[in-house]
C-alpha cells in the first residue's frame, strides 16, 4: 500500500496559532493605523497652520490697514498745512522762472521745505519721510531718498525697505505735491518674513528658501522648503511688492506631534498589552479543553485503555459535543472489549465442554484440576492475575486430548508403546491449538508444562525445576491428585490417604516440594468441597453402561513407577 | 482725465471804438488738464465707507482751467490801454475763502486784504516776487502789500489751510485779458507791430508767443511745444 504524503510543515501547537492569528493582524492594524494617524494628523496640522497663519494675515492685515487709514488721515491732516503747500509751490514757481538750477536758489527753497519736514517728522516717530512735488520729484526727504512713487506701498532707500504712507497735498482740488510717511519693514532673522519683487527675493529673514512657481502675486498661502525645513507663507501684495510671511510648519507642529506622539505610543502600548492578554485568556480558554484532553489521551494509550473520566469541556459547544462523541466511542470500545472478552471466555468454555464432551472420563477433570490450582495458588498467595491465568490455563491444560484417538484415549488394556507415544502428544497438541489465538499465550505454559516434572523427567521438553514455569507446576501437582482421586476405565479412585503418600513420595522427583507442602496444607472442606462434584460425576458414570475400568497410571499421569494400581 | 482739445473759431473783429489795428484776438485751447488733479488714493475707512474723490466733471475741467489762465502783453511803457489800476485793489477774505482765486495787478499796486469773516485770518506768501506775512487779524482790519516786482505770488492763510489765491504782478502799463468759458479771448490797445504775446497759466507756467498786431487768429495751445 502505497504511503500517503509525510506533510513537511511542523505541526504547532493550537495555543501559538489562535495567539498568532489574534495578535498579529490586531498588532498590525495598530500599527498601520499609527502611522496613518501620524501622517493625517501632520496633514491636517500643516493645513490647520495655514488656516492660522491666513487668519493671522487677514487679520494684521485688517489692523495694517485700520492703522494706515489712520495715519493716511492723520497724514492729511498734517499735511494740510499753508506752509507746506506754499514751500512746494517755491519749486514750481522756480521752475515757472527757469531759475530752479541755480544752487542757491534752490538750497534756499529746500531749507524751507526741510524744515516743515523736520517739524513734521518731530511729530510722528517714523523711520522715512518724504515731499515730492505733484510729479513725484523728492523735494526733501528725511534720510534722502533717490527716488520715489506715490502710488507704491513700498521704498527702497540704500538697502532697506519701507512700507509708506502717502497722502496728496491739494490746493483746492488741485494737487500740489505729496507727503509719504512709513517705517521699515524687518525682514531680519526673527521677524520670519520676506520680501519678493516679481518671483526674485530681495530680502528674507530665511536663506535659501526655495520659492514655488505659484508665489507672490497670486496672494494666498504657498508652501516653502528649504535644508529639509518646511514653512508655510501667505503672501500680500503691496505695489509691485510682495510681502510673505512665514511660519515653520515643524516647528509650530512639534509640539503638538509630540504630546499626540507620546499619547499614540502609550495608548498602542496598553492597547498591545491589553490584546496581548486578551489573546492569552481567549486562546487558552478554547484550548485548554483540548490540551487537557490530549495529555489525558497521551497518558492513557500505553495503557491501551481508553480514559473514562474527561476534562471539563470550558464551556465549549464543539468541545462539549466532541466529549459526548468521545464518551460514546469510549463506550461502544469498552464494550467491544468486552464483548470480545465475552467471546474468549465461551470459546474457552466451548473448548472446555467440547473436551468434556469428547471424553466422558474427562468430564469435570478440567474444571476440578482449574479449582485445586486455584486453591493452591491462592495458599501459595499468588497475584490476582495469576491465579486468573491459573484458573484458566488449569481448564485449558488438556484441551490437546481431542486430537489423541478414541482407540487410544479409552483403551481399558495396558499401552503399547506406540500409542505411549501418542499420549504423550496431546501437550504439544493443545499448544498448537491454542497457540493461534494471542489472547492465550499465558496460557500455553500450563498447556504444554504440565507433564513435565520436576527431575527432569517429563515429558515434552524435559525440562527441570525452576526452568517449569510456575503455572505448569502447580497444574502437575492438582492433575496428578485429580487422576488418583477419580474413578478411570481402567482402575477405581485410590483413597486419600494414599493419595496423600504417593505425593509426598513423588515430592522433589516428580513434583515441585514446595507445591506438594501447598496442596497438603490445604484445608480438607476445600478438597472436599472440590471433590464433591466427583461423587456426583462418578455416581453418573457408574451408573452408566461402560466399559469396565482398567488402570492405566502412566495414560494419566499417575506416577507409572512402581504402583499399579 | 479729458484731454479737452477744442478749437474756436476766431472772432470777427467787433466794432468799437477802439481801432482794429490794436487788436488780437484768438483763443486758448488746452491739449491736456495741465492742472494735476487729487490721485484718488485707494483709502480703507475702518467702517467701510470710501471716502469721496473729487469731482472731475468735463465742463468743470475745462472752465477751472481757462480760470487759471491771464494772457498779457509785457509793454514796459503802455499808454493808457487795457484795464488799469484804479486805486489800491482788494482781496477779501470772506466765508474762509479769498475773495477771487486770481487777481490780476500791475507793479507798483497795493493790495488790501481786509478780513471780513467773524474769526481771524491770516495772509502770507512765500513766494520770491513777494514774500510776506500779514500776521492775524479779526474781522474789520484790513493789511496791504505793495507788490513791486512783476511775478506770481501764492497767498495763504496760516489758519485756514485750504484758503488759496494767487497774485498775478504784471509789469506796470501791461495790457491783459482773461479768456472767456469758450477760450476765446480779446485784447485790445496793443501798440501795431510786433509784439509778444504771454499766455500765463496758474500752474503751467508763461507761455509766449510773437504776434504781429492786429491778428485775428492767434491761438495759444496750452501747454506751448516748440514745432
Amino acid at each position: 500500500m502505497r504511503r500517503s504524503l509525510v506533510p513537511l510543515t511542523k505541526p504547532r501547537s493550537l495555543a501559538r496559532r489562535a495567539f498568532t492569528l489574534l495578535a498579529l493582524p490586531v498588532l498590525l492594524v495598530m500599527a498601520a493605523g499609527f502611522v496613518l494617524l501620524d501622517s493625517i494628523v501632520r496633514a491636517g496640522a500643516t493645513r490647520e497652520l495655514s488656516e492660522h497663519l491666513a487668519h493671522t494675515e487677514a487679520a494684521r492685515r485688517a489692523d495694517r490697514m485700520a492703522s494706515e487709514a489712520q495715519l493716511r488721515q492723520l497724514l492729511a491732516v498734517l499735511a494740510d498745512s499753508a506752509g507746506l503747500k506754499a514751500g512746494m509751490l517755491l519749486y514750481r514757481e522756480l521752475e515757472q522762472a527757469g531759475t530752479l538750477e541755480d544752487p542757491a536758489q534752490r538750497a534756499q527753497a529746500a531749507a524751507t521745505l526741510q524744515e516743515q519736514l523736520a517739524d513734521l517728522s518731530k511729530q510722528l516717530s517714523f523711520d522715512q519721510f518724504v515731499l515730492a512735488d505733484e510729479k513725484g520729484v523728492v523735494l526733501a526727504a528725511l534720510p534722502p531718498v533717490a527716488r520715489f512713487d506715490a502710488a507704491a506701498e513700498i521704498l527702497e532707500n540704500q538697502g532697506a525697505y519701507f512700507g509708506m504712507v502717502t497722502v496728496p497735498v491739494l490746493r483746492e482740488a488741485e494737487l500740489v505735491g505729496y507727503v509719504s510717511a512709513g517705517a521699515k519693514l524687518d525682514f531680519s532673522r526673527a521677524s520670519q518674513r520676506m520680501l519678493l519683487k516679481g518671483n526674485r527675493v530681495l530680502a528674507s529673514a530665511i536663506p535659501g528658501l526655495t520659492l514655488p512657481e505659484t508665489t507672490a502675486a497670486s496672494g494666498g498661502i504657498s508652501a516653502f522648503e528649504t535644508a529639509g525645513r518646511r514653512y508655510v507663507g501667505h503672501s500680500s501684495p503691496r505695489g509691485e511688492y510682495t510681502v510673505v510671511e512665514l511660519a515653520e510648519v515643524d516647528e509650530a507642529i512639534a509640539p503638538l506631534l509630540t504630546t499626540l506622539r507620546t499619547a499614540l505610543v502609550s495608548m498602542a502600548t496598553v492597547s498591545f498589552l491589553v490584546c496581548l492578554v486578551l489573546s492569552f485568556a481567549g486562546t487558552n480558554a478554547l484550548s485548554r479543553p483540548l490540551r487537557e484532553f490530549s495529555e489525558l489521551l497521551a497518558k492513557a494509550s500505553p495503557a491501551g485503555v481508553l480514559p473514562s473520566e474527561l476534562p471539563s469541556d470550558g464551556g465549549v459547544t464543539e468541545m462539549r459535543q466532541f466529549k459526548r462523541s468521545f464518551q460514546e466511542a469510549a463506550r461502544a470500545v469498552s464494550r467491544s472489549r468486552d464483548e470480545l472478552e465475552q467471546a474468549y471466555i465461551h470459546f474457552m468454555e466451548a473448548m472446555a465442554e467440547a473436551l468434556d464432551a469428547r471424553d466422558a472420563y474427562t468430564a469435570g477433570h478440567s474444571r476440578r484440576v482449574s479449582d485445586y490450582s486455584v486453591a493452591i495458588a491462592q495458599a501459595l498467595a499468588l497475584p490476582a492475575d495469576q491465579v486468573e491465568r491459573l484458573r484458566i490455563g488449569a481448564m485449558l491444560h488438556d484441551i490437546g486430548k481431542i486430537g489423541i484417538p478414541d482407540s487410544v484415549l479409552l483403551k481399558h488394556d495396558r499401552l503399547t508403546a506406540e500409542e505411549f507415544a501418542v499420549i504423550r502428544e496431546h501437550p504439544v497438541i493443545g499448544r498448537r491449538i491454542l497457540e493461534r489465538i494471542g489472547r492465550f499465550q499465558p496460557f500455553l505454559a500450563a498447556v504444554e508444562l504440565h507433564h513435565e516434572n520436576h527431575d527432569g523427567t517429563g515429558y515434552p521438553h524435559r525440562l527441570r525445576g525452576e526452568e517449569i514455569p510456575l503455572e505448569a507446576r502447580i497444574v502437575h501437582v492438582a492433575d496428578a491428585y485429580d487422576a488418583m482421586t477419580s474413578n478411570r476405565p481402567y482402575r477405581e479412585r485410590m483413597p486419600e490417604e494414599k493419595v496423600r503418600r504417593i505425593l509426598t513420595e513423588c515430592a522433589g522427583t516428580q513434583f515441585d516440594p514446595h507445591i506438594v507442602d501447598a496442596f497438603l496444607g490445604l484445608p480438607g472442606e476445600v478438597l472436599l468441597g472440590i471433590s464433591k462434584d466427583l461423587e456426583k460425576l462418578s455416581h453418573a458414570i457408574r451408573s452408566a453402561p461402560g466399559p469396565a475400568a482398567v488402570a492405566q497410571p502412566s495414560r494419566d499421569g499417575v506416577p507409572v513407577a512402581g504402583t499399579r494400581v | 482725465m479729458i484731454g479737452c482739445c477744442f478749437w474756436v473759431a476766431a472772432l470777427a473783429a467787433e466794432g468799437a471804438s477802439v481801432p482794429p489795428a490794436a487788436r488780437v484776438a484768438g483763443s486758448v485751447s488746452i491739449t491736456r488738464p495741465l492742472t494735476k488733479r487729487r490721485i484718488a488714493v485707494e483709502t480703507y475707512s475702518p467702517r467701510g465707507a470710501a471716502l469721496k474723490v473729487a469731482p472731475t466733471e468735463p465742463a468743470d475741467l475745462m472752465a477751472a482751467e481757462l480760470d487759471s489762465v491771464v494772457i498779457y502783453l509785457e509793454t514796459p511803457a503802455a499808454t493808457s490801454g487795457g484795464a488799469t489800476s484804479a486805486g489800491a485793489r482788494v482781496l477779501t477774505q470772506k466765508n474762509r475763502q479769498f475773495g477771487e482765486r486770481l487777481l490780476v495787478v500791475m507793479a507798483g499796486e497795493t493790495v488790501s486784504f481786509p478780513n471780513e469773516d467773524p474769526i481771524f485770518h491770516n495772509v502770507f506768501s512765500l513766494s520770491r516776487t513777494k514774500s510776506f506775512d500779514l500776521g492775524y487779524y479779526p474781522r474789520g482790519q484790513a493789511r496791504s502789500v505793495t507788490f513791486a516786482k512783476p511775478g506770481a505770488v501764492e497767498v495763504f492763510c496760516h489758519l485756514h489751510p485750504h484758503m488759496a489765491a494767487t497774485v498775478l504782478v504784471l509789469p506796470a502799463g501791461s495790457v491783459f485779458t482773461r479768456p472767456r468759458s469758450d477760450g476765446s479771448f480779446v485784447l485790445d490797445g496793443l501798440p501795431a507791430g510786433e509784439v509778444e504775446i504771454v499766455a500765463w497759466h496758474r500752474a503751467a507756467g508763461f507761455f509766449r508767443k510773437k504776434v504781429r498786431v492786429p491778428a485775428s487768429n492767434v491761438e495759444f495751445v496750452l501747454p506751448l511745444r516748440e514745432p
